[in-house]
This record gives C-alpha cells, structure tokens and sequence, in this order.
C-alpha cells in the first residue's frame, strides 16, 4: 500500500519529466514586431516632447531674463531722474 | 547552437530583423514553456513570451558573453514570469475568486491523457511554493535543465540549487499527502 503510494507520489512529482512541449501560436512573433514598431515610435514621441519641454524652458527663461533686465534698467532712470542731488556741474562760476 | 545565437544577438544589436526571427525561432519554445508553468495560463505565457523577446531585442546589444545565451534568455524568462504573477496578483486583487479559479483548472496543451491528471495535480501545487523553490523544480523538472545550468541562471551554487529543490519537493510531498485522502494518488 505505502509502495503503490509512494510510486503513485513520484508519478506526479516527475510527470512532467520529458513531456512534451507546448507551441507558441503562430502569430506570435507578428506581434512581437507589431509591439516592437509602437514601441520604437513612441519612443521618437517621447524624445519629441522632451526636446520640445527644453525648448520651453529656454523660451521661458529668455523671456524672465529680458523682462529682469528691462525692469533693471527702469529702476536706474528712475532713480537718476528722482534723485535731485545729482547734476551735472555743480559750480557754475567757471571763470572765478 | 550558442555560438550562433550569440552571432544572432550581435546581428539584432544592429536591428537586423531577420537575425531576430532566427532568434525567435530558436528560443521561443523555451520561452513560451517556462511561462506557462509560471503563469498555467496560455494567453498570459504568450503575454509574457511577448514581453520577453521585445526586451532582448532592446538588450541584444548589452549581452555578455560571460554567460551563454541560453542562460540569459532562460534568466530574462524567469524574472519576466515572476514579475507578471506579482503585477497580476495586485491588479486581480479583488477579484480573487477569478484568479484562483483559472489558475487550479490549467491543463498542460501538450500533454497525453495519462499524464494530465497528474500534471494537473503537480501544476496545482507548484504554485504554492516559494519564488526561489518554483524556479528550481520548474527548470529542473519541468525544463528538464542539467543542474548546473539552473545553477547558473538562478546566479547560486550547484549545492544551494539541491537543497532547494530537496525542500521543493519535500513541501509538494506532503501537499500531495494532504490531499491523499480526496485523490487517487
């Protein structure tokens, strides 16, 4: 009885032992190159929106530097021409 | 069979397709097999043979030839296999009663009637078992892989790969036992 039980264990554990083997389905490596070519074109889309992200950015960050630069330049003239202290000349008796 | 293989990967590293379909052709039934006893599921061994091909046609040009193809596409299969069962076992979360059900019915496609029961029976209890344990009784018992070959692509050593498989089959004898009573076994 422990025999038969013991065997009948060992077929079930080794029944895979030299079985044959299952096929793939036919149409599977069209779809491995079917998902190869999405695959490659979102690739190109990614690339695209990352070149087009730096692109943004730099767009963004001339925009910030004319905009700082401009209103550099305003607080200048509008400190010399606030300032009444600051002249030109500041003695006019040239001859003395 | 290696050193063309090998030959075949540095031609798909340069995006050569026909290489590639030889390639296919000389792995796919390896690949798609080891799958399917991971995954006892047919549609999900194609999705995973699928997954596995495309990132060897992405990683041709990183192989190394310190290690044989065959141990690098079997390797790849693996980490694909368990990492489906991982992301399928979160997504299927709640609807478990579904998982469970289609993983208990599998029927290997190419076996004869004598050996199904049994097979059926073992695949049950297979997946029961711990990640590094399935790995080693899948490509020793079911892949038929000499040891040292499973050795290598589990990355252990020959003596680490014996006692795993001694516990693997320890823990499926005596789930079969359990189940003795209910079963012809």
């Amino acid at each position: 009885m422990n025999n038969n039980k013991e065997e009948q264990l060992n077929n079930v554990l080794y029944s895979m032992k030299g079985a044959p083997k299952a096929k793939p389905p036919t149409q599977l490596f069209t779809k491995i190159e079917q998902e190869l070519a999405s695959q490659s074109k979102v690739i190109q889309l990614k690339q695209l929106s990352i070149v087009a992200a730096a692109l943004v950015g730099l767009l963004i960050l001339n925009l910030w530097t004319i905009q700082a630069l401009q209103q550099n330049r305003q607080l200048s003239t509008q400190k010399q021409s606030n300032n009444p202290n600051i002249s030109l000349m500041s003695n006019y008796k040239i001859y003395q | 069979m290696n050193v063309n293989a090998e030959e075949l990967l540095s031609r798909i590293a340069a995006e050569d397709r026909q290489a590639f379909q030889q390639f296919y052709q000389l792995f796919a039934e390896k690949v798609f097999n080891t799958a399917l006893s991971y995954t006892q599921n047919l549609q999900d061994a194609e999705e995973v043979t699928q997954d596995v091909f495309t990132s060897i046609y992405q990683a041709a040009a990183n192989f190394k030839a310190k290690a044989a193809v065959n141990t690098w596409v079997y390797r790849i299969t693996v980490n694909k296999s368990i990492n489906f069962i991982k992301k399928k076992k979160r997504l299927t979360l709640f609807q478990l009663n579904y998982t469970q059900k289609e993983q208990t019915d599998f029927e290997h496609p190419a076996l004869i009637l004598e050996n199904k029961e049994n097979a059926k029976l073992l695949f049950q209890f297979i997946e029961s078992l711990a990640n590094k344990q399935k790995t080693a009784f899948i490509l020793s018992f079911v892949e038929d892989l000499p040891r040292q070959e499973v050795a290598n692509i589990m990355g252990i050593s020959l003596k680490a790969v014996e006692s795993l498989l001694q516990r693997a089959k320890k823990n499926l004898r005596s789930k079969l036992e359990k189940s003795y009573p209910n079963r012809r076994i």
